[in-house]
């Protein structure tokens, strides 16, 4: 479970997030939208624990993240917008050095399966990771939390840059880790993405998130409209 | 987790072009400068003992002569080398390896194969120590100057950080890696070196001990440079600024600081030249007697017939010409041992000024440590040096003596080869290890003043941590 109360973080005289209150279930997929410079990816460092929250709590899996961060480590996952591997160390590899930091040493056949299951080419597993593309690295990204038996997943902007079959891969792939119970949230551009792979939406605009719901109460349409008027608004007002 | 960060490290550091062809290159270089090092030594060895069985053969046949004429025929005494001087030649090429033993003269040391080297010598001649001391270094900042800015360019230290690993144990694992790399090719080379070593003839015994102090000493050295790079590397903000930081580190320790302390000192305390050093041995030679000089000895000839109860030289027990010339010697030893006293002090000042370079680059106590157990250092060159003028002064006393109780003042004497076979011998040991070390002890305290140092500022990686 990933939990935000009253999540603030202000730079100078920028706040980058103003008292975000979110919670996402097991198994629940949420989509956060918005704007460059919504305050996503602040968001996103936040629960990772990269960056001190300025007020407020984030929780992982009930763990306050400030008081315990190693332990929310350990079941927590993350897949950035370039998931960053090793170049020089194969697909196998990368995913046998970060399993390996989390779960100790794997069998070769478990490391293969994960990655099978990540959906990589079985000839990829021994190539460098330098000649791999976006979407295989981000398989890669996604065999390490699986391999981590993560109960939740942070992802920033995972899909930004993929072509569409890729895209299609990724989010069936969030759906059997949804379907394992890891509750994921993640940042993203891409309005149909959210709505065919979220099951909760929210729209974020200066820090503050302005709007939530099912992604099953919208259809397309109405999202890109609700979504539109979020940043127009934001234009207005710059 | 530590050793899995250090395999990651290693595999990543085979796989890097520029980590194969740098130690491709290292061990080339090596190479060339252990065989050359090899066949330089051993054309040496050969020289020195055709040389030395050549002026032994010359002085035991040489002809029926007064005995002070053969003081001044003189000999060559040659310095022995260490097995290790092959790994560091140190000062033997400037300050040279064979002494002119005559009579009245102290000779500085000769055959400076500088002499007859062309000016680009300067820049370094290419030894097993130039690779180690100079280049092993070089070696270790080109593997691990990105080690950690490398993460943080690449996207892979948010990885990490998302992983539950304390950066302790990322540094443990990076040092281990880098360590490992370094050690991997230091180690089979100093092997081979070893073997080669072994395996030369002509020197005196191989000491394993004595060459495994000595490779100690070199690996501490790479344990500062090891951790100096990962601590730059992890304060960098870039690789090319960790880079070029290391880079200009690496100019200061080996080059700028030690040319800069060799320069002051020389400058401060400047060695006299020629023509002083001649003006004082002139000055403390004045009013002593010339041996060659009788008018110089008028007292003396009066001191010893009273003290003899005669009343002519002729009725002396001995030949006062031989007594006239060994008290002669012996006002040059003591003009003599007060120059090189002064030059010694004025070495010692030099050398005193020198060391507190060493407090700003680990290279100057390595660079004397390395000297020293090779057995190619000033302090050995001068305790040989010692040694050949206490041999030269027996030399001359015992032909100067052999004048005088082998005839009588007014006879005309020749000694022939039964004095000539029974001259003294020369007796030289290169000094224990335990007195090297002993000698050594200001270097391996600043030795290990640097690797401590080094450490603790690894540690100053892990408060930053833990203030972020």
């Amino acid at each position: 479970m990933i939990e935000a109360r009253n999540l603030t973080k202000i730079y100078g005289d920028l706040t980058a997030v103003r008292e975000l209150n979110l919670e996402i279930k097991e198994g629940e997929v949420y989509c956060l939208l918005g704007p460059n410079g919504a305050g996503k990816t602040t968001t996103v460092n936040l629960f990772m624990g990269f960056v001190a929250p300025s007020d407020g709590k984030v929780f992982i899996n009930g763990m306050d993240v400030s008081q315990n961060a190693r332990e929310t480590k350990r079941v927590l996952s993350y897949i950035p917008e370039n998931l960053a591997l090793y170049p020089n160390l194969t697909g196998l590899e990368n995913l046998e050095f970060f399993a390996g930091l989390s779960n100790g040493q794997l069998a070769d056949s478990d490391l293969k399966k994960l990655l099978n299951e990540a959906g990589l080419q079985q000839s990829a597993f021994d190539q460098r990771v330098s000649g791999y593309s976006k979407g295989m690295r981000q398989k890669v990204g996604i065999a390490i939390a699986l391999a981590k038996d993560s109960k939740a997943l942070i992802l920033d902007e995972p899909t930004s840059g993929l072509d569409p079959q890729a895209s299609n891969e990724f989010a069936r792939l969030l759906g059997i880790l949804s379907e394992k119970g890891v509750a994921i949230l993640m940042t993203t551009h891409d309005l149909f993405r959210a709505r065919e792979t979220g099951t909760r939406i929210g729209i974020m605009r200066d820090g503050v998130l302005r709007r939530e719901f099912n992604a099953g109460d919208v259809k397309h349409d109405e999202l890109e409209q609700v979504y539109l008027e979020q940043v127009l608004h934001n234009l207005e007002e710059a | 987790m530590v050793i899995r960060i250090a395999k990651k490290e290693w595999k990543e550091q085979l796989r890097e072009k520029r980590f194969l062809a740098a130690g491709l290159l290292m061990v080339l270089l090596f190479g060339a400068a252990l065989i050359s090092s090899k066949a330089y030594y051993e054309k040496e060895q050969d020289l020195r003992i055709t040389a030395q069985q050549g002026i032994e053969e010359n002085w035991f046949n040489q002809r029926d002569k007064n005995p002070h004429g053969a003081a001044h025929y003189g000999i060559y005494l040659f310095k022995p080398e260490s097995r290790l001087a092959l790994i560091d030649r140190g000062v033997n090429r400037y300050a040279g390896t064979a002494f002119f033993v005559e009579g009245h003269v102290r000779n500085e040391a000769q055959f400076r194969k500088i002499e007859d080297e062309t000016g680009l010598v300067r820049f370094g001649e290419l030894t097993p120590a130039y690779i180690l001391i100079y280049l092993m270094p070089l070696f270790i900042i080109l593997i691990g100057f990105n080690s950690f800015t490398k993460e943080r360019e690449g996207g892979t230290w948010r990885m990490l950080q998302s992983h539950d690993v304390p950066l302790r144990k990322v540094l443990l694992g990076k040092w281990a890696g880098v360590t490992f790399t370094t050690f991997m090719l230091f180690i089979p080379l100093y092997i081979l070196m070893g073997l080669i070593i072994y395996s030369v003839s002509g020197f005196g015994e191989f000491s394993l001990v004595h060459y495994l102090i000595l490779g100690s000493i070199y690996a501490l050295y790479y344990l500062i440079f090891i951790n100096l790079t990962l601590i730059v590397s992890w304060f960098s903000k870039h690789s090319g600024a960790a880079f070029i930081t290391l880079l200009a580190l690496w100019i200061v320790a080996t080059l700028v600081v030690p040319k800069l302390f060799v320069s002051a000192a020389q400058y401060i305390n400047p060695l006299p030249d020629t023509n002083s050093v001649a003006e004082m041995y002139s000055e403390a030679r004045a009013g002593g007697i010339d041996g060659h000089a009788p008018s110089s000895a008028r007292e003396l000839e009066r001191e010893v017939m009273e003290e003899h109860g005669v009343d002519s030289l002729e009725d002396l027990p001995f030949n006062f010409a031989g007594y006239r010339l060994q008290v002669g010697e012996e006002y040059d030893t003591k003009a003599y041992n007060y120059v090189f006293a002064h030059i010694h002090s004025v070495i010692s000042e030099q050398d005193a000024l020198i060391r507190k370079g060493s407090l700003l680059s680990p290279f100057l106590p390595v660079r004397n440590l390395s000297m020293g157990l090779a057995y190619t250092d000033v302090d050995n060159h001068w305790d040989f040096s010692e040694a050949v003028e206490l041999y030269r002064q027996d030399f001359v006393r015992y032909l100067n003596e052999d004048l005088m109780y082998s005839s009588r003042t007014g006879e005309t004497y020749l000694a022939g080869s039964d004095v000539w076979a029974a001259k003294p011998n020369f007796g030289y040991e290169l000094p224990g290890m335990d007195e090297v070390l002993k000698a050594q002890s200001g270097n391996l305290f600043l030795l290990f003043g640097w690797v401590g140092l080094s450490f603790l500022g690894l540690l100053t990686i892990k408060s930053k941590s833990e203030e972020s």
